[in-house]
């Protein structure tokens, strides 16, 4: 079946088998940053915004979501200008093997899209579809209270 | 010592940026889109022989290349152990068998050119199997007439004990001291026997392959692996290829851990290519590296130790007994950690027997996991500790504070035991075990807390626990780690290291050393790591060698180049060369004159005293010297359910000088939480018939940000001589002291001890159960807390 | 292989019946469900994406949830209704952030696994579904999960029930915190004041798949006065008493387990209904306790 989407900002129609899910589709397109971890929904490593909500691409049919605007982690920041979540996670040591980054960051940026001033448990509970082996989370949860008060500055 | 620049600082990984804003590109990504797919058929049986094997259909199917069995691929033995040569792994696999070992054991593997054509065809290979009897307990295992996994021509490649007629792949023992006398020496004696469990490393990035024939027909493998240079000689081996037409090359890699330090899917790509001329890949699920990957080991251990009264130790005895599971890579050397990493931390005992034993079984593989033995040593050996301290009325810190090895002192057990053959004496010449212990003492409250059994709440009480570890860093006279540098035109330099960035930042605090060595920021480094075309040697990612080994190679390289610089300058500045003195990046004269390395370098590119600067260094190292750690668990357990809330883990580690202390913290923290849930809830769940039941995250339960503890890392220097910048190895350690810690504390809190792990609630609940049942039958002391059966 | 899968977009409810008469043809939420039940038996999917069924409605003490909300909306929803409103509880910890964004009421309920964390609460709630297909009317969340023949070839669009001040606890037990339940409990009565009445108490994941335990309902009485700690805690282990449990083993935990922390957990939540000091406890993983996670 054929599809249109609007990834990143920009228009593609895309042909994939009627039970494709949306990470293959993706992947296929060349959307190489939107991962496989475990194709069960568990480790985020696939998320991707779909009409600004976060959802496992790897639990999607591609079929169903038709018309939709699809965002990966390279949409919101360019490594020539990276997003301040992006820059957090960079600054706080966030990052180490970066396999679940592209997950987390945008599982961060529903976070702090929706709630700029999220308490301790609004923060773990945003993330608790993300596995992080490396980090254990810990330098993760300091990287999205990093990036919150670097999103409040920049608004003030 | 002047100032430090570059170590010691938190610099920024040189690839976060890249990696967090998706620009980086991992095996998977990176395999050629028209590469032919690989996918793997595995036996449903425990332990079989294939007595008929018929891929006719299936190669028939559109699309379908080539299928590959025991009919079509030569017998070569080895061992997948990522480990120097010659390894002390036995050398006991063949890519494929008439024979299964174990469910999910490999039998054939289907080439085609699409993933649905792959599909097809696994589902059309006809396989008949004669079931032989399975064996699943390794003590079972070692029983005459127990069904034998291994045998025929299967050996080991360098002297050690290898008895597969006894499904007994290692043996190691020693033993100083007079053991009987130091038991008859002591005024009590605890004796017990601990359980752990298998474990999965779950790295986020499931493991990953692919292989092409370059331009020159030289086979070129790429692939997510801790050990590109031992895959290439595997590989070589096992193709009948010289290693010279060989290449492998390690991109980014999605985390290991020890998962990934095995060499599984290189030769299997490669076949593929070279018998189709194509490229081909294999990408594994997340089921497959549950099943068909490695595990950490499971293991038994018996700790006996007899202690005065004042709580000197007089005698240790430690039997092991490991799970190795259908085949024998790591088997002697995990094993063999158990002991050597353990043991030495208390080295006043005189009498000490060590006695290890690996077995075959008909499960899944246990190979290199995080830790190495330690941590399965560490879970019997501190809740030992734990109680000879409480026997002695002495409080657990202050009696690890008298009794642990110190700086200047060594323990028999160094030499004893190596891997596979004698160990290396050594001084230890670092250790701030103490402070460690100190430092996190205050930080958890632990006078506040220990034996106060403070309520949390209606039928919640609290508790606090100790462990305390040693590791090694790098394996001594064994791992050896090179370098090689060479300066552009604009002062810049690339330097080439065969070490391997599995996500830990080792290309970052390599070039930090470079960096302060040569008086240049990190940027002005060009790093290349583990191309076994491009780079020199490194044995891998593994046995925290990266930092301390490999460092010492970076630096001996970082300090030849210097050397070449000063000459080059002195030579253009007409200036002895002891006169002059190198400051951020130039070199600088008494006379006031002043190179920069660019001007330097421009010149002896092009015009004057022409040469290429370049340097190289490797290093071997002779001795180990080992980073420590004290971790403090504080947990809550509910006694009306048993349920173990750790409220908060603080890990005080020694590793020397941190390179880059963000990154020894993430180091910490990351194998603290896999520590975590390793104690609490990790576990591989096999049915009657060996088959594991919870091959997925739906079952197999890690930790996300919402069930992380308060953590907190102290970073507490001491100073390594022989390290780097004083620096040691922090990659392993803390995975060790999650599990007896939590078990100490939760002693603490309900006076209850859990000898095996998980340390589920149902455990802790039956347990609990039981103790009451004691106690209200008169035995055992008294123990407060609201406990209710 | 389903690659012949065949998508149809119904835009009005008229279409839906006789789609779902043919063979080999289900209806398409968020989609989860069916990619963990497999799909290999699937010939066709009917997405009810464009049948305007996602609504959230609240009118007075009427609320009405269209099938195709996700429990992240309705979660949210509840949580503006009341903080500690039990949809809020239990939908707000279900599943993942990610996966509640997907998993929407009328897929779950069709789907009710053992680990629903929302049937007990919809049950409690005494909802009402309604149906177009093969059968259709409104008929009570109770009738529905126990007749098959309500489920064959039949699609809920919508969920209601009267609100009416109900407010309790909602329990989940689960090992990690991101994980199906073993089981999960539900309390929830009236309250004005200090009396509390209606009381209604149901468990999930029982062998039965769930029960309501009208012996804890009666044991406990139709109308009393909330009253201070210790007596509710007294109170609330007789009642708890009283409850017949019996649990599968599951995930890992034996049956006696299960069904001893099924005991105690409806203890605490029942102690918790009870006590006047405000209604006590947050769903942790059955630990009863707010800790800021």
């Amino acid at each position: 079946m054929e599809a249109r989407f609007r990834i990143n900002g920009q228009e593609r129609t895309l042909s994939f088998p009627g039970d494709a899910v949306l990470l293959d589709v993706l992947r296929e397109a060349g959307y190489l940053e939107v991962k496989e971890g475990c194709r069960e929904g568990a480790c985020g490593s696939c998320l991707v915004l779909l009409d600004g909500v976060l959802v496992n691409s790897c639990q999607v049919l591609a079929g169903s979501v038709d018309g939709r605007a699809v965002t990966t982690v390279r949409g919101i920041g360019t490594f020539q200008v990276p997003h301040p979540i992006q820059a957090a996670f960079v600054e706080a040591g966030a990052v180490h093997c970066g396999f679940c980054t592209p997950g987390l960051v945008l599982a961060a940026y529903a976070l702090l899209e929706a709630n700029p001033h999220p308490e301790e448990a609004e923060i773990t509970r945003a993330l608790d579809g993300n596995l992080c082996r490396c980090t254990g989370s810990v330098k993760v949860m300091e990287a999205v209270r990093l990036a919150a008060r670097r999103l409040e500055d920049r608004h003030a | 010592m002047r100032e430090l620049k570059s170590v010691g600082r938190s610099t920024t990984k040189i690839d976060s940026l890249a990696l967090a804003t998706g620009q980086e590109r991992f095996t998977a990504d990176l395999a050629p889109r028209d590469s032919l797919v690989c996918t793997l058929l595995y036996s449903p049986q425990a332990h079989a022989e294939v007595t008929r094997l018929d891929a006719d259909a299936a190669r028939r199917t559109p699309g379908v290349v080539e299928i590959f069995s025991y009919l079509n691929v030569p017998r070569v033995l080895h061992t997948t152990a990522g480990q120097g040569f010659p390894e002390p792994s036995p050398y006991d696999a063949v890519l494929f068998d008439s024979r299964v070992r174990y469910v999910g054991d490999r039998v054939a593997m289907v080439v085609a050119e699409s993933e649905q054509a792959a599909q097809e065809a696994l589902k059309k290979i006809q396989v008949e199997y004669r079931v032989l009897e399975a064996v699943f307990d390794p003590e079972a295992a070692l029983l005459p007439g127990a069904p034998l996994l291994h045998g025929g021509e299967d050996h080991a490649a360098i002297p050690v004990v290898f008895r597969p007629e006894e499904n007994l792949c290692a043996q190691v023992e020693i033993s100083f001291g007079d053991l009987e006398a130091g038991f008859a020496d002591s005024d009590f004696v605890e004796d017990h026997t601990y359980r752990v469990q298998a474990a999965s490393h779950c790295a986020m990035e499931p493991h990953a392959a692919f292989a092409y024939l370059d331009e020159r027909g030289r086979l070129v493998v790429v692939s997510a692996t801790q050990v590109p240079f031992h895959a290439r000689r595997i590989v070589a081996m096992l193709l009948g290829l010289p290693i010279r037409q060989v290449r492998v090359v390690k991109p980014r890699i999605g985390g290991g851990f020890g998962g990934k330090q095995e060499v599984i899917l290189e030769p299997l790509v490669a076949l593929a290519t070279l018998r189709t001329g194509c490229p081909a890949r294999l990408v594994l699920s997340r089921r497959e590296v549950f099943v068909s990957c490695r595990t950490r080991h499971a293991m038994r251990v018996r700790l006996r130790m007899g202690a005065r009264r004042d709580g000197t130790i007089t005698a240790v005895e430690m039997d092991g007994l490991l799970n190795s599971g259908a085949y024998g890579t790591h088997a002697l050397t995990v094993l063999s950690n158990v002991g050597a990493k353990v043991l030495p931390l208390f080295n006043k005992v005189e009498n000490l027997r060590f006695l290890g034993r690996s077995a075959y079984t008909n499960l899944p593989v246990g190979g290199a996991y995080r830790g190495y033995g330690a941590t399965q040593g560490y879970f019997a050996f501190n809740q030992h500790i734990d109680m000879i301290a409480r026997r002695a009325g002495q409080d657990v810190v202050e009696y690890c504070k008298r009794w642990h090895i110190k700086a200047g002192e060594t323990s028999g057990v160094f030499k004893a035991l190596g891997e596979g053959k004698e160990g290396v004496e050594q001084v230890v010449r670092s250790c701030a075990l103490s402070e460690c212990l100190d430092r996190g003492a205050e930080a958890i409250g632990w006078s506040r807390k220990r034996g106060k059994r403070l309520p949390g709440g209606p039928d919640r009480v609290r508790g606090v626990g100790l462990a305390v570890c040693m590791q090694g860093s790098g394996i001594p006279r064994i791992d050896m780690a090179a370098a090689a540098m060479k300066m552009n035109e604009d002062g810049s330099v690339n330097l080439m290291i065969g070490a391997t960035d599995i996500g830990t930042g080792s290309d970052t605090i390599l070039a930090q050393i470079a960096a302060e060595t040569l008086q240049l920021p990190v940027e002005a480094f060009v790093v290349l790591s583990s191309d076994t075309d491009t780079t020199p040697f490194d044995t891998g990612a593994y046995a925290s060698s990266t930092t301390y080994v490999s460092g010492r190679a970076v630096l001996e390289c970082a300090e030849k180049l210097r050397g070449q610089i000063l000459s080059a300058a002195a030579a253009l500045l007409e200036e002895p060369v002891e006169a002059l003195r190198i400051e951020d990046g130039t070199v600088a004269a008494p006379s006031g004159k002043r190179l920069s390395y660019a001007e330097i370098a421009t010149t002896c590119t092009y015009s004057e005293n022409q040469q290429q600067l370049q340097s190289q260094g490797s290093y071997v190292c002779e001795e180990s010297p080992p980073p420590f750690l004290a971790q403090f668990a504080e947990v809550e357990v509910d006694t009306r359910t048993g349920r173990i809330e750790v409220l908060e883990l603080i890990s005080a580690a020694d590793c020397g000088r941190p390179v880059n202390p963000v990154l020894a913290e993430g180091q910490v923290e990351g194998a603290a939480v896999n520590g975590v849930s390793y104690a609490l809830w990790e576990d591989y769940v096999y049915d009657a018939a060996g088959r594991l039941t919870n091959p997925r995250f739906w079952d197999y339960k890690i930790f996300t940000a919402r069930d992380l503890p308060k953590m907190r890392t102290i970073l507490v220097d001491s100073e390594e001589p022989s390290g780097p910048y004083g620096a040691k190895s922090i990659g392993e350690i803390a995975i060790n002291g999650p599990a007896p810690a939590i078990a100490n504390a939760v002693y603490d809190a309900v006076g209850v001890r859990l000898f095996e792990l998980p340390m589920t609630p149902e455990r802790l609940w039956k347990a609990m159960r039981e103790q009451a049942g004691v106690d209200s039958r008169g035995g055992g002391a008294g123990k407060g807390g609201g406990m209710q059966g | 292989m389903a690659t012949d899968l065949q998508w149809f977009f119904p835009r009005e409810l008229e279409e839906v019946p006789p789609l779902l008469a043919r063979d080999g043809i289900v209806p398409h939420a968020g989609g989860t469900g069916l990619l963990r039940g497999g799909m290999s038996q699937v010939r066709g999917l009917l997405d009810i994406g464009r049948l305007g069924l996602a609504g959230i409605r609240k009118d007075a003490a009427l609320v009405s949830i269209g099938a195709g909300a996700s429990y992240a909306e309705v979660a949210a929803a509840a949580a503006a209704w009341h903080p500690r409103h039990v949809l809020a509880q239990s939908l707000g910890a279900a599943a993942a952030t990610p996966l509640r964004n997907r998993i929407t009421i009328g897929g779950s309920i069709a789907l009710f696994p053992y680990w629903s964390d929302l049937v007990g609460p919809l049950l409690a709630l005494e909802a009402e579904l309604h149906l177009v297909g093969a059968h259709s009317g409104w008929v009570p969340l109770a009738e529905y999960l126990s007749g098959r023949e309500l489920r064959q070839g039949s699609l809920i669009t919508e969920v209601r029930w009267r609100e009416a001040e109900l407010r309790g606890e909602y329990r989940r037990w689960t090992r990690t915190h991101t994980d199906r339940p073993a089981f999960s409990i539900v309390v929830l009565a009236r309250r004005s004041g200090k009396t509390l009445r209606d009381l209604r108490v149901v468990l999930v994941g029982c062998s039965g798949r769930y029960r309501r335990l009208a012996e804890v309902e009666e044991a406990v009485g139709q109308a009393m006065e909330r009253v201070p700690a210790a007596a509710a805690h007294a109170l609330a282990a007789e009642a708890a008493a009283k409850a017949e449990i019996e649990m599968p083993a599951r995930m890992g935990f034996s049956a006696e387990y299960l069904a001893h922390c099924a005991r105690v957990e409806l203890e605490r939540s029942l102690a918790a209904l009870l006590g006047d000091a405000g209604g006590g406890g947050a769903s942790g993983p059955g630990s009863g306790r707010t800790r800021g996670r």
